[in-house]
């Protein structure tokens, strides 16, 4: 009894860990889209470049992990409001033109790793070792509990941004009535920026977090772009709880999947979940219509 | 007499005399595969350009009539006509599913359904094992009708050819037709439509499922042809490129799908021999070039550009259009 509740435990652990990227990922799109509208599927571009950075600074520059960590996230804070003036900018008003935007920008930047890099596997060194922790018969990596601690501390970052920052609350003010907001003297352009330098950023940690525990590769950010987008619609475009929420239930479904029930179809369970959700309940789990 | 019809009708002649003229058969491949894009891009462009709904699934269709023909013929040895109204016949249903499904949604939301159809497919028809997996269906036989079989590229050439002339013809019917007229009711303002009694549901799904078909029909010819079929045949990232190809060449009009396809395969053709790489980097950033600068597609920006320097010549002719 205790072996099957162990399992259970373990699975729980692999889903928190996913659902962690996963969370970080969605919160980004959520933010964009909430705030701008802007199906910004090149997110998941960025933080594979977030992780072929981490391999830059510290397997070819011979950088630590943790300046590392801080160096992405400056390159992020500047690459995001870049992507927003090249690709979405121009763009103004026109909402399904973002999409094809988004989708062009993703390609873009994809290939140009692949160009930068190369389209072989690239690995980063586990900064701290591969030490695992006993606790309850569950095993832990200790990147993963790191990429979890590292998530939640992002979360309560950006929570405070949000409700106890000037910043914050224009970025809050814009979400709810952009013309409103322009009313009283927000700047839509101001705010855009701060909103991609921010997730930009937040993907860039996600990234150098999950670096070392998996292969690099150009496209590696297309399949958990498309689950955060996933998790972001289930949750409700748009609310930011109800992305967590949905990447946690993500995360640790698709855990379970993987690890217990059926390897093979874990992917095409978790977008028929998507189709499901969006027939039956449009606006997600916690959205407004 | 009109100058458009003038040309419409010089260029299908040139069209039928295109294989006698090419010796060299890698062109007429080439030729072969812009012809199919472009079969699949015009009919995109029914649910892109004239309904107004983004659908990243449309290889989907290509996909699934492919691999229903071929294994129809290939694993029980059906008659190939039997074969193709069968695989014709499921594409339908499924898209009528489909259709029943996705098109309760609209706009982003509607793409962002298409596109884990898309996904879902591709990855489902990866696992199953008797659908070939991930290698696909290899030894696929070459296309037959009624006795004649065909073999050489020319014989596909004259196929895809008369089948863009006929997709194009019915696009056209369909366009002035009562539906087509709902169908851009629809893309202007759907909520208004429907106030007005347009039956936006049944118009919507005639629009999905037609266009769906044709796809599929041309996935049957393309198995057989390439007599190979695999989850990329009609994956993901081939809906996104003919979706591209329909905003490049100009959504909402007859002949811009078809010059996007045309510009897309040429081009990439043409850059793969530097790195795919730079091809699909290439193609973003036209991909925004396009939606940024013209966003009615090149195929608009043409023919502005054909007006504005035809005026002087067409003045002194006396013609008008």
């Amino acid at each position: 009894m205790a072996d099957v509740l162990s399992l259970l435990l373990q699975q729980l652990f692999a889903g928190l860990t996913i659902s962690a990227v996963y969370a970080l990922l969605a919160v980004g799109l959520a933010l964009v889209f909430g705030i701008q509208n802007i199906a910004h599927f090149a997110h998941g571009a960025l933080f594979a470049l977030g992780a072929y950075l981490t391999y830059a600074f510290v397997v070819q520059l011979g950088v630590g992990y943790a300046p590392a960590l801080v160096l992405v996230m400056a390159v992020m804070a500047a690459v995001g409001p870049i992507i927003y003036y090249l690709g979405y900018h121009p763009l103004g008003e026109a909402h399904e033109a973002t999409l094809i935007a988004a989708l062009g920008l993703l390609i873009v930047i994809e290939n140009l790793i692949d160009e930068a890099w190369g389209s072989e596997y690239l690995s980063v060194p586990y900064p701290f070792g591969q030490e695992y922790y006993e606790v309850g018969g569950v095993s832990m990596l200790n990147q993963d509990i790191l990429t979890i601690a590292g998530a939640v501390v992002c979360f309560a970052g950006i929570y405070f941004v949000l409700n106890h920052t000037k910043t914050g609350l224009s970025m809050r003010a814009m979400a709810q009535n952009k013309k409103a907001a322009e009313y009283v003297g927000i700047s839509p352009t101001r705010v855009y920026v701060v909103t991609f330098a921010l997730v930009t950023v937040v993907a860039g940690v996600a990234a150098v977090l999950i670096a070392p525990t998996r292969p690099l590769q150009p496209a590696m950010g297309f399949n958990p772009i498309v689950k955060a987008f996933i998790a972001v619609v289930l949750g409700g475009m748009g609310s930011l709880l109800g992305a967590v929420i949905a990447a946690v239930i993500l995360g640790v479904t698709e855990a379970f999947m993987i690890g217990l029930i059926a390897p093979t179809f874990a992917d095409i369970a978790s977008f028929s979940l998507l189709i499901l959700i969006l027939l039956v309940k449009p606006e997600g789990l916690l959205g407004e219509s | 007499m009109r100058v458009k019809s003038l040309l419409i009708f010089a260029g299908l002649v040139g069209a039928l005399l295109v294989p006698f003229a090419i010796a060299d058969s890698f062109l007429l491949f080439v030729i072969n595969t812009l012809l199919v894009f472009a079969i699949l891009a015009v009919s995109l462009d029914i649910l892109v350009g004239y309904t107004g709904y983004m659908s990243l699934a449309h290889a989907t269709f290509f996909g699934i009539g492919g691999y229903a023909s071929a294994f129809l013929v290939r694993e029980y040895g059906v008659s190939q006509s039997v074969a193709f109204l069968g695989a014709i016949l499921f594409v339908a249903l499924f898209a009528a599913l489909v259709g029943l499904a996705s098109l309760r949604t609209s706009g982003i939301y509607f793409a962002i359904v298409t596109f884990a159809v898309a996904i879902i497919m591709e990855l489902l028809v990866g696992k199953l094992q008797f659908l070939g997996g991930s290698t696909g269906l290899a030894g696929v036989p070459l296309l037959e009708f009624g006795g004649f079989l065909f073999v050489e590229f020319e014989h596909y050439y004259y196929l895809f050819l008369a089948t863009l002339v006929l997709t194009l013809l019915m696009k056209w019917y369909f366009i002035d037709s009562k539906t087509g007229r709902a169908l851009k009711a629809i893309r202007e303002d759907e909520k208004l439509a429907t106030s007005v009694g347009i039956n936006t549901t049944k118009y919507k799904m005639q629009a999905f499922v037609f266009a769906s078909t044709i796809s599929g029909a041309v996935g049957v010819f393309w198995a057989h042809y390439q007599q190979f079929i695999g989850p990329e045949t009609g994956g993901f990232f081939r809906s996104f490129m003919l979706f591209a190809m329909v905003v490049i060449g100009g959504r909402g009009s007859m002949a811009g799908p078809a010059l996007g396809a045309g510009l897309v395969v040429t081009v990439r053709d043409f850059l793969e021999l530097f790195s795919p790489a730079v091809t699909n980097i290439f193609f973003g950033v036209l991909l925004l070039v396009v939606v940024i600068a013209a966003p009615e597609g090149f195929y608009l920006l043409l023919k502005e550009y054909c007006l504005k320097y035809s005026k002087p010549v067409r003045a002194r002719l006396g013609v008008s259009e």
